[in-house]
């Protein structure tokens, strides 16, 4: 979507038009609800959560001018929605392999590849778990939902080089922990 | 990252670590490479790296490889009712200028004084960045190296729609990249931008592992005070052990021997020495590497002789640079003196005067410390390299 398309959509939003919002649900619902599911772990709090982001963005949308993307700005939103959650909840580990084995129905097409895949899954999502909240989020924003360094500063409120120092420790650890798994296991190798 | 040497699957066999590895500052931007997140000469350096070190490419296939089945596990979809839910519980008027964004933070200001830095530090990167187009065009006739073909980098990209299949990889691979042969004279040049480029990047290590003594020290000073209102000096030293995790698990109780008190401590340093908030003081344990002990000011040379029989002691320049640095400076001007004096195992000097008046958070100027009877002392432990 460029900017122009962008600056559209909110101005028809800010005039009351709800299918211009149901139309930035359709770019944004997904991403944000994945997002909600790794800060909640479980399928109901990550639905309420996404609705009240959507709901914030909407109110909030009547101030928005434009100055950072509007992605960059959904996800803003939505990154302080997600850590107002995890201090509310103060959980320090979430149960996220359970949830999102519930949740994750691809890969059933072929049973060989369902099966590497859910073993994959699950190690990665253990290992996940043990890395710290800071260090899970910036997994989450860059590799899980696509956002650039810059755009994961933005969201988490952090300078760049910061991003890149945790992702960089992030993988670091990973690597400890996940060892050589994806040598020949890997179904993408 | 030594133990994972051995999963190497591309078959090299474990070899001493190449100079330019040192450190693993060029490792620590292997990421932000594959990611296609350095700058223009960063990135021109890690390829120059990789190409002589098959350590790194290994490490740069296996991030690209987690990478792609990190995607691959995101598939979690939203039921169909939740988009009925949310468009059902807007409100009924539109979103008029004025409402605010419940959580939602300001835009980052920029302080206007950060300016003249910022237009500095601009032109010191596009100085580097012409140099670095400038090697990069000088080196082209140089030969690919065979063994990086695989490695594909990837492009900044910016959101990813969740629903797209298609990879983010471009075909943009190290194989690529100009290999620089040993002989050539212009390696020079190269050596020189390395050196430049490596110093920088020990330049932010510093700086990033300040944060994380600051982050100690100021846990370990709230510990403090609550325990006791008394101004504590402070001191940090490094101790290396061949065995640190032995050392870790016997030194609080062997300290508590000695008259000292534990109080905090902090993760592994080593471990997390690029993460500037992931060290969270972890108080009431005893697994990190930094441990900050309090002990009565006159026990501290005894203390300090008997660390000695422990391992090497000496100076934790990280530590010395964190003080200096912040605006705790009667704590700096003290931790300084306490490592100036180690070889004496005077830990503070109170003939020194400073002008400096002390109040509640400017403990330990050395006025001040002459009535204080607790040192804050804080050891890294470090394995030797033997």
């Amino acid at each position: 979507m460029t900017m122009r398309d962008e600056r559209q959509l909110v101005q028809r939003i800010q005039t009351g038009n709800r299918e211009a919002f149901a139309d930035l649900l359709d770019i944004y619902e997904t991403r944000v609800y994945r997002l909600a599911l790794r800060f909640t772990g479980s399928v109901p709090d990550a639905e309420d959560v996404t609705q009240e982001i959507f709901l914030a963005v909407y109110k909030g949308l009547g101030n928005f001018k434009g100055n950072s993307a509007l992605g960059t700005w959904i996800y803003r939103v939505a990154m302080n929605h997600c850590l107002e959650y995890r201090r509310k909840r103060r959980l320090e580990t979430l149960p996220l392999d359970e949830e999102i084995a519930l949740v994750s129905q691809d890969w059933r097409d072929d049973p060989v590849q369902s099966a590497n895949k859910k073993e994959l899954s699950a190690k990665v999502e253990a290992a996940l778990n043990s890395l710290s909240p800071l260090h899970r989020d910036v997994i989450v924003l860059h590799e899980f939902q696509g956002l650039t360094y810059q755009e994961v500063a933005a969201a988490l409120d952090v300078p760049v080089g910061t991003v890149k120092s945790r992702l960089s420790n992030a993988f670091r650890r990973l690597r400890d922990l996940l060892g050589g798994y994806v040598h020949e296991g890997s179904p993408t190798t | 990252m030594s133990r994972n040497r051995h999963d190497n699957a591309s078959g090299h066999s474990p070899s001493p670590r190449p100079v330019h590895c040192i450190g693993g500052l060029l490792r620590a931007n292997l990421k932000a490479y594959q990611d296609g997140e350095t700058s223009a000469l960063r990135g021109w350096l890690v390829r120059w790296h990789l190409a002589r070190c098959p350590d790194c490419r290994e490490e740069l296939r296996w991030l690209q490889r987690l990478g792609e089945d990190m995607k691959d596990i995101e598939s979690a979809r939203p039921r169909p009712e939740l988009r009925a839910r949310i468009l059902a519980n807007l409100p009924s008027t539109p979103p008029a200028p004025g409402l605010r964004v419940v959580h939602a933070r300001p835009e980052i200001a920029r302080s206007p004084r950060r300016l003249p830095r910022l237009a500095l530090a601009s032109g010191l990167v596009m100085l580097l960045a012409v140099s670095g187009v400038f090697a990069l065009t000088h080196y082209s006739h140089a030969k690919p190296n065979s063994d990086s073909a695989n490695v594909v980098v990837k492009t900044p990209s910016s959101l990813r729609p969740p629903t797209q299949d298609t990879p983010d990889t471009t075909a943009s691979a190290v194989a690529a990249v100009p290999y620089v042969p040993e002989e050539d004279p212009n390696n020079a040049r190269a050596d020189r931008m390395f050196r430049q480029s490596m110093a920088e990047m020990e330049q932010e290590k510093r700086t990033q592992g300040q944060d994380d003594w600051h982050r100690l020290l100021t846990q370990a000073r709230a510990v403090a005070r609550k325990s006791d209102r008394t101004p504590h000096p402070e001191m940090a030293v490094a101790l290396t052990v061949s065995d640190v995790a032995a050392t870790r698990a016997h030194l609080p109780g062997w300290a508590k021997r000695a008259g000292a008190t534990f109080v905090t401590n902090t993760r592994p340093v080593a471990e997390d020495s690029g993460n500037t908030s992931s060290p969270q003081p972890r108080p009431n344990e005893t697994q990190g590497n930094v441990i900050a002990f309090s002990l009565p000011a006159d026990r501290a040379p005894a203390f300090l002789t008997a660390l000695k029989q422990l391992g090497q002691l000496s100076v934790c320049p990280t530590a010395t640079a964190a003080l200096l640095a912040t605006s705790l400076k009667p704590e700096a001007y003290h931790l300084y003196t306490a490592v100036d004096a180690l070889g004496h195992a005077v830990p503070v000097s109170p003939t020194a005067e400073t002008s400096a008046k002390p109040d509640a958070n400017t403990i330990g100027t050395t006025k001040h410390a002459a009535a204080v009877r607790t040192l804050l002392l804080a050891i890294v432990l470090q394995p030797s390299t033997h």
